[in-house]
């Protein structure tokens, strides 16, 4: 039996890292399978440590490459096991022929992706080049901005995944989250195993693998009779899953005291211009907002916290009334149009009767700092766009390039 | 003089190198911060942390949630716990320090307090960070020397500690740098022994600096 450490609730400063294997010491996962690749080494150092000094009931699988690590945690979970991993960057695209998989077979896996650019050039910095490639991928992901939030999310994850039978992936931005230590306010060791539930292999998934009373097959071919009828059963979960995601969230907000929701407007009721934005630069655009509010500009942000499935209805509605929107990517698709995120505002707006100017911004490549200064020039770029006192070329911008 | 909550966030940045502690220092101080009941925050230099080399690491404290996390830009406190910045700075015939090392006056107020481990004089210090007859308070306290005398280590965190609790000390105090030492040091019997020694450092960097 796993260890009752935290009694009471506590208030403590921790890294992202730390405050991730905090919370996978109290889920208990049934199975952890990993390999090494920075920033998310030190996480499961952390969690290796609970692990050798005997705190946790955790099969430790440490497999020779993250290709094996999504593997194991599939035949985990199709087992009944409740199961999670984590990786970054180069790492995710090595197990991700394994992730249309996961999704597909509904497999309640949870994943921490420590947010890492994307090679080449090499660079262990954060962007979301990771987290893009996996968009497609039928996985659910939560964004989150600092240690405090990446701790709750993975709680909520484990119970979000279970509800909608997907797997889930909480991204935690690479040494901007990960390895800054800040305010962390840990639940009871109690209080989470009891909002998760006991892991139970027979209930963890409909149809588990070990139960041998019903024997079933998972991995089969669907040829071109069946594949249709299982992609839209998938298309359908995949849609209902924000369902689960608001659901649970709201039961977390009650257990914690928390105010989390699937996007995070601010000051976006009577404003002319915004931010959208994920991860931890949320503050920093904050920040700028208020200080052009202290100008008489009317600037809000809005923060996208659940990103798969895409909460293109409330995206709408709080963004319908404004003037001029720049959209923040931190990634570059480097497809001759505009980032991901960008693309999804734009294809969740397009509908609408009257609608805002869009601009995409990318910024925040491989680790590069974000400062209010930069903030600040994207908006007063979206506002110069907007006024006609500025044109552009294109709908897609390097904020912060050396050129 | 001292830095007080009241004005909002305060914002430190720490110029140390790789290796001597500094990060562990800045860690040190946000969770006193934690522990004291306001909210603390510490950022690495993003990463990297090879033995040696110079890193900056930037640090916020405050009674509310902190929004930001870029880096500190106008430091309210300076802290030098790489006493070789200040060689460097008084051998350089143009004041200007080698490219490789973030230079501590960046972005700095006539309000920035410097706390400087170093065994100078703090009229000595300030002349050569060239702020001669400005507002400025600079403080120096030997951390080095302190932490080679008490712990027989060069690991000076605890002695400027002692230094900040006499800037800061809404936010460090002896008894929760102690209770943040029995945490950390806890496990270990070999650390845990280590524990008096520390602060005792610790108080003589709060005895010993002093400030022009």
């Amino acid at each position: 039996m796993a260890v009752e450490l935290i009694k009471e609730r506590k208030a403590v400063a921790m890294t992202g890292n730390q405050a991730i294997a905090e919370a996978m010491r109290q889920i208990n996962y049934d199975v952890v399978a990993a390999y090494p690749i920075s920033p998310q080494t030190e996480l499961m150092g952390f969690f290796a440590e609970y692990l050798a000094n005997g705190l946790v009931d955790t099969e430790f699988v440490t497999v020779e490459s993250e290709h094996s690590a999504m593997s194991a945690v599939i035949g985990a979970a199709a087992a009944g096991a409740r199961a999670m991993t984590a990786t970054a960057a180069q790492g995710l695209l090595y197990m991700y022929e394994n992730l249309p998989i996961a999704s597909n077979w509904r497999l309640p896996i949870t994943m921490v992706l420590v947010n890492r650019a994307l090679s080449a050039p090499l660079n262990i910095h954060c962007d979301h080049g990771d987290a893009m490639t996996a968009r497609d991928s039928g996985w659910i992901q939560l964004f989150t901005e600092n240690s405090q939030e990446a701790y709750h999310s993975l709680i909520a994850a484990v119970k979000i995944a279970e509800k909608a039978l997907l797997p889930a992936i909480v991204n935690m931005e690479g040494y901007i989250v990960s390895h800054t230590i800040g305010n962390v306010n840990l639940l009871t060791d109690a209080e989470v195993r009891e909002f998760i539930g006991e892991s139970d292999w027979r209930t963890n998934v409909p149809h588990p693998l070990l139960d041998t009373d019903n024997p079933v097959t998972y991995g089969a071919t669907a040829l071109p009779d069946y594949y249709t009828e299982l992609k839209y059963a998938q298309h359908v979960a995949t849609f209902e899953a924000k369902k689960y995601v608001k659901e649970v969230l709201e039961e977390f907000n009650q257990l914690a005291g928390t105010d989390y929701k699937i996007i995070e407007p601010y000051k976006l009721e009577d404003a002319d211009f915004a931010i959208v934005v994920m991860g931890s630069s949320a503050g920093v655009a904050r920040t700028a907002a208020d200080q052009l509010r202290e100008q008489g500009i009317k600037a809000g942000v809005l923060k996208i916290r659940l990103f798969r499935p895409f909460p293109y209805e409330e995206v709408a509605e709080a963004l319908k009334h404004l003037k001029a929107v720049a959209v923040l990517d931190r990634h570059d698709s480097a497809n001759g149009l505009a980032s991901p995120l960008f693309q999804d505002i734009a294809t969740t707006l397009y509908h609408l009767p009257e609608r805002p100017m869009l601009h995409d911004f990318i910024y925040g490549l491989g680790g590069r700092e974000v400062t209010v200064e930069d903030m600040l020039r994207a908006f007063n770029r979206l506002i110069n766009l907007y006024t006609g006192r500025e044109t552009r070329d294109r709908y897609v911008e390097y904020l912060q390039v050396r050129e | 003089m001292t830095v007080s909550l009241d004005k909002g966030t305060v914002e430190i940045r720490w110029h140390g190198r790789g290796g001597q502690g500094t990060v562990t220092a800045a860690k040190m101080f946000a969770s006193v911060a934690v522990k004291r009941g306001y909210y603390g925050q510490s950022i690495p230099m993003f990463g990297l942390e090879r033995s040696g080399t110079p890193v900056a690491v930037y640090s916020r404290v405050s009674k509310d949630p902190i929004q930001r996390n870029d880096p500190v830009r106008n430091p309210d406190i300076v802290v030098i716990t790489d006493p070789s910045v200040m060689v460097f700075l008084a051998a350089s015939p143009d004041g200007k320090l080698p490219e490789s090392i973030p230079d501590p006056r960046a972005g700095i107020t006539d309000e920035t307090i410097f706390i400087i481990n170093s065994p100078m004089s703090p009229e000595e210090a300030k002349k050569i960070l060239g702020l001669e007859g400005k507002p400025n308070k600079v403080c120096t306290v030997d951390a080095t020397k302190i932490a080679l005398e008490e712990i027989g280590r060069n690991v000076p965190n605890t002695a400027i500690l002692g230094a900040m609790a006499r800037i800061l000390p809404e936010v460090v105090d002896m008894e929760t740098v102690k209770e943040e030492l029995e945490e950390s040091f806890g496990a270990s019997s070999k650390l845990r022994a280590l524990i008096p020694a520390n602060l005792k450092a610790m108080e003589r960097g709060y005895n010993e600096v002093k400030c022009a």
